[in-house]
């Protein structure tokens, strides 16, 4: 590959400044005059009929502009599986589900008119355990018209209803070979069942939107979406309006990792609005988010490995119950998108796979950093070290002899490229000292190392657009709607644009994510901006350098193909001095002769296969898959508990890192996460209620409960992508993926106790102690 | 939020006049870190009409020692006692104390008065009115105490005299008490061990206000120790803590003080392991036999076992710590 002079350079974040001097402008900051505050109220009842709404007094209160109520919205409903209506209308299935909205003329008259709507509901029968919510005659079904429910038409995961237990809203079935088979030819067949929290993603910025209905008819919404222009397309539908007549806007957004999932939040605003035809600004509470994000779903898992002496995995048979909540939102993708986390890993000649996303009355789950594949990963990979134990093998050379390599073939069908997974193992191991004794333990503290691995796949089928303008001074403005949710997107996207015009990022303008004037995306999920929108980006810079050409080929009297641009001055190949600068293509006035503007369009959509519906198999189902590896270093206090994590480092496979200092800033969060995942961090959902809806009581690590930054390692281990932007793909999802396991392999490492249910706390590991003493004291 | 009236108050009579003359309606604000929450959450069915402001009396904040030894006004702030030099060389374990509440922001609010009154951190009690309505439970006159079936892993191992099993989440109560501490209100004086109940928390009528701690000068040779166990190293309430005061002559004990908080809906005295300890040279053995006494009486709910063995260990360590 060519010398690059921006891409895989340490770039300074086109947004710092703005963002530390706080002139970068939030969905929260967005004032308007004549603003009026929604707010939601919400249901006592984990499930209940809806009898009879009595909204007078509310409506009464001076100051309230509005009320409304499931009975004065349309029917149409939002999800992947269409199954939730903006507002509940006849019944509500999770505490916490909003039934009716007010607009007023302050926040605080708007949640005392919200505590004057007088609701009278039925209770009814209410399940709670997905394992209980998944069998035939379940003590409630939570969508008696599941198989109604329309179904979002975007490419969509092979579907499997199962009619005969209702509360099942998708069975994703994967199979190679003939597991039953392949057990009986192994030398060791190990089971067990492993099990995860639910969790909060922790943004900073809370879920808000303020909606607009303007003169012009067309109503705009600024707010804290991910997809702003599928969220555009709920609206236009719901609503009823023509898409040309909405504008979603997103501006910077506070946070990500997958939870920007309330499309009922905006719809609410936009239905007050509609109603009053005055702004009005609605803001989740943080104990809101806690109860109306769809944070990441809890899971259990059931694991089944089947291994020859050698340590040659020859079956592998998982079945994963994911609880899904009250509502789908994008869980039927969770349950499709889970099982890579172990197919791009493992060569396992004997496969089967069952994930169950199953309905309870807890509120609706869905997507988070990782997204479902953090729950295989920290079953398999506490299962790999269990199976090595057995087989007296060292747990690294386990996963070494069984990794997939570049060209082989995994159990979906599909030919593996871009493998940094071995690697990513090779440099954890090294950088643990793997192999070399930790620390004498010392009184009660014993120490021990742990590694895993993991992998996260990127969907593919899914179309990124861009736009790039050349002004009539050089400058180049990037349109792309990837939302900038702290991730460093707009940067990226700066450093693909510079490297194509030769330009410096300070030349580069980036113009994002509003629907009336960047062009489509198809969300900032699945950690795919990089390599789609940055496809795109590439793509636009090339179109409109093929016209600049064109322009500056009749200036010169060169053919186009000759020429090249660098430092806003095209020229002549090999004849460097041969050439005129960009602004001499456009008149004095700034336009062009020919054409009026220079905009280069750029598509990327990601080659998919067909997949069958029954064994999952397909050449191509995934866009590519990021690899990594973590290693940890923990002291464990046998008698109160607690865990120490001395050391945590993660190596990860990008592709190529674009902006080497954004990559670190990414493994830096996984870290964060993944040790949260780990060891503190639980929704407690008792009885449908979670009880620690705050940052008080819900346990986020900070900063002190970090390793040191002399105690932790971010590293790469790029294996380019023949389709990605320079080669980068997407991996800032795979970060926080195999941490658990390491810590829990570690933990084990150190007191001889494996805890199978995150998280891994003070009393699990004091009651695993407890009873593995028992054990030893029996006779 | 609701509207309420906000009154600045110039000394503590007309503050206790302002909540006599308001039959209920008023609370006090000293540095709100702990009552805006509650009304952020709207978590009690009766809301104040009018916060009566006791920042605005001055003296409220002295810290004085004397020949008896210190006195704190109520309006201390948890980070002037933290950092204030008399009591880090004098009184160190209530430094200790203060130091471990929350973090720097909370610390630079909240006031000692504020800290020993502070209401409890019962998820189920918590839980705020917006998301579904709040939770009448036992302590606010329901029927039901929900930690007993639900969760309750932070919960009292020693009972709930009143059927309410939340802790005292006081940092500093565990502390002062082990310390011998009295506190004086604008009605009495008496020991801060007799000024905590089970329920409603502390014994002050609702129009009668806490104004000044006194903690007795220690022992000569005495020395202490407290240990906040908690589940992050910032922010975090305690799981347990304890605080331990010895005073080791030629090797035995004379005297000993233990006091465990966030195990009991009051600052819990472990008598049995003070006794154990008087007379006897104070080794691993001894603090180890003091923690198994001070827990022996436990009696832990269905998901809180692990604090009782917690709270063991950190008994032995404050001992170990403080001979």
């Amino acid at each position: 590959m060519t010398e690059l002079s921006v891409i895989g350079k340490n770039t300074l974040r086109i947004d710092a400044l703005d963002k530390v001097t706080g002139k970068a402008k939030y969905v929260i900051d967005v004032m308007l005059p004549g603003m009026l505050y929604g707010k939601m109220l919400r249901s006592p009842h984990p499930h209940a009929r809806i009898i009879n709404i009595d909204t007078s007094r509310a409506a009464r209160l001076a100051g309230v502009k509005a009320v409304i109520t499931g009975r004065d919205i349309s029917p149409e409903r939002l999800g992947f599986i269409r199954d939730r209506t903006v507002l509940a209308i006849d019944r509500v299935r999770f505490i916490g589900e909003p039934v009716a909205a007010v607009a007023a003329v302050t926040r605080e008259l708007a949640e005392e008119a919200a505590g004057l709507i007088r609701v009278d509901y039925e209770p009814l029968p209410a399940v709670f355990d997905p394992e209980e919510a998944m069998k035939p005659n379940p003590a409630a079904v939570i969508h008696p018209e599941l198989l109604k429910y329309a179904l979002h038409p975007l490419p969509f995961p092979p579907y499997r209803f199962e009619p005969d237990r209702p509360n099942i809203l998708i069975h994703r079935h994967v199979e190679h070979g003939d597991v039953e088979q392949g057990f009986k030819e192994s030398d060791l067949v190990l089971e067990d069942r492993f099990s995860a929290a639910p969790m909060q993603h922790c943004l900073m910025e809370p879920h808000n939107c303020v909606a607009q209905m303007g003169a012009d008819g067309i109503l705009t919404v600024w707010t804290t979406t991910y997809w702003a222009h599928w969220f555009k397309a709920e609206v236009s539908r719901v609503m009823g309006l023509p898409p040309s007549r909405v504008r979603v806007i997103s501006l910077y957004i506070g946070g990500n990792f997958g939870g920007r999932t309330t499309p009922h939040l905006g719809l609410t605003a936009a239905l007050l609005a509609l109603k009053t035809q005055q702004p009005v600004k609605m803001a989740f509470t943080r104990e809101e988010v806690f109860i109306d994000s769809a944070s990441r779903e809890p899971m259990v898992l059931y694991i089944k490995d089947g291994v020859k002496k050698d340590g040659t995995l020859v079956a592998r048979e998982m079945k994963a119950i994911i609880n899904a909540g009250a509502y789908s939102s994008l869980i039927v993708q969770i349950a499709r998108s889970s099982v890579f986390a172990t197919v791009g890993v493992y060569r396992m000649p004997h496969f089967k796979f069952d994930a169950y996303a199953v309905a309870t009355n807890e509120p609706p789950y869905g997507p988070f950093i990782g997204f479902g594949g953090s729950h295989i990963v920290w079953a398999v990979e506490n299962h790999m070290d269990m199976l090595a134990e057995k087989l007296e093998m060292d747990p690294l050379e386990m996963r070494r002899r069984n990794l997939l390599k570049e060209a082989d073939e995994d159990v979906c069908g599909q030919i593996n490229h871009s493998t940094g997974a071995r690697e990513c193992l090779d440099k954890m191991a090294g950088w643990i000292e793997w192999g070399t004794t930790p620390p004498l333990p010392s009184g009660s503290w014993k120490v021990g190392k742990g590694v895993a691995q993991g992998c996260r796949q990127t969907i593919a089928g899914t179309t990124s657009v861009a736009a790039v303008k050349v002004h009539e001074d050089g400058a180049i403005e990037v349109r792309h709607s990837a939302h900038e949710v702290g991730q460093g997107c707009n940067t990226t996207m700066a450093q693909i644009a510079a490297e194509e015009f030769g330009a410096t990022v300070d030349m580069v303008k980036v113009v994002f994510t509003d629907t009336a004037i960047t062009p489509f995306e198809f969300g900032t999920v699945s950690m795919r901006s990089t390599f789609n929108t940055g496809n795109a980006v590439q793509l636009a810079c090339q179109d409109a350098k093929r016209q600049l050409f064109a322009l500056a080929s009749a200036k010169l009297g060169v053919p186009a193909e000759g020429l090249d641009i660098r430092d806003n001055r095209i020229y002549v190949k090999g004849v460097p001095e041969r050439g005129l600068r960009v602004p001499e293509l456009f008149t004095p006035l700034g336009y062009l002769v020919k054409g009026g503007e220079l905009v280069g369009n750029g598509v990327f959509t990601c080659p998919i296969s067909s997949e069958d519906i029954n064994t999952g198999q397909g050449k191509r189902v995934v866009a590519y898959l990021s690899h990594g590896a973590n290693a940890a270093e923990v002291a464990v206090n046998t008698e109160t508990g607690e865990v120490k994590l001395l050391r945590l480092g993660g190596c990860y496979d990008m592709g190529r890192p674009i902006n080497p200092k954004a990559c670190e800033a990414m493994i830096q969060m996984g870290l964060a996460i993944g040790t949260g995942t780990a060891l503190t961090e639980e929704m407690v959902v008792r009885e449908g209620r979670i009880v620690n809806p705050n940052f008080m009581d819900y346990k986020a690590p900070m900063a002190m409960d970090m390793p040191s930054t002399d105690r932790v390692a971010y590293q790469f281990a790029p294996a380019p992508h023949r389709e990605g932007p320079y080669g980068a793909k997407g991996f800032a999802e795979n970060t926080p993926v195999p941490v658990a396991p390491a810590i829990g392999n570690a933990v084990y490492h150190a007191i001889g106790v494996r805890i199978k249910d995150l998280p891994i706390t003070k009393e699990k590991i004091l009651a695993a102690l407890a009873a593995k003493a028992g054990r030893a004291s029996a006779p | 939020m609701k509207p309420f009236q906000h009154v600045n108050a110039s000394t503590t009579d007309e503050a206790a006049s302002l909540l006599h003359k308001s039959r209920g309606k008023a609370k006090l604000i000293a540095g709100g870190t702990d009552l805006l929450g509650i009304l952020t959450d709207d978590i009690l069915p009766a809301y104040p009409r009018t916060l009566v402001n006791l920042k605005t009396i001055p003296g409220l904040d002295s810290i004085k020692e004397d020949s008896k030894g210190l006195r704190i006004g109520a309006l201390a702030k948890l980070s002037d006692i933290a950092g204030h030099p008399v009591i880090k060389d004098r009184y160190p374990m209530i430094a200790r104390a203060a130091g471990s509440v929350a973090m720097p922001q909370v610390r630079n609010m909240g006031t000692i008065g504020g800290n020993l009154c502070q209401d409890n951190r019962c998820w189920y009690y918590r839980y705020p009115n917006h998301l579904g309505g709040r939770l009448i439970c036992l302590r606010k006159g329901g029927t039901i105490c929900y930690t007993l079936t639900r969760d309750n892993r932070l919960d009292s191992i020693f009972g709930g005299p009143e059927g309410c099993f939340a802790v005292c989440p006081s940092d500093i109560a565990t502390s002062l008490v082990a310390m011998g501490a009295t506190v004086t209100t604008t009605r009495r004086a008496v020991a801060l061990q007799d000024f905590f109940t089970p329920s409603p928390g502390t014994i002050l009528d609702a129009d009668e206000i806490l104004t000044e701690i006194q903690v007795p000068r220690p022992r000569e040779g005495s020395r202490s120790a407290y240990l906040k166990f908690r589940l992050r190293k910032s922010i975090d309430f305690a799981m347990v803590n304890v605080a331990c005061v010895l005073t080791v002559e030629g090797g035995l004990c004379r005297e000993a003080s233990i006091v465990l908080g966030a195990v009991a809906p009051t600052p819990w005295r472990a008598k049995g392991a003070e006794d154990v300890l008087r007379g006897r040279l104070v080794d691993d053995a001894a603090a180890e036999e003091a923690g198994q006494i001070a827990l022996a009486n436990a009696t832990p709910l269905t998901m809180n076992k692990y604090k009782v063995a917690i709270a063991r260990v950190l008994v032995k360590r404050a001992i170990l710590a403080s001979a």
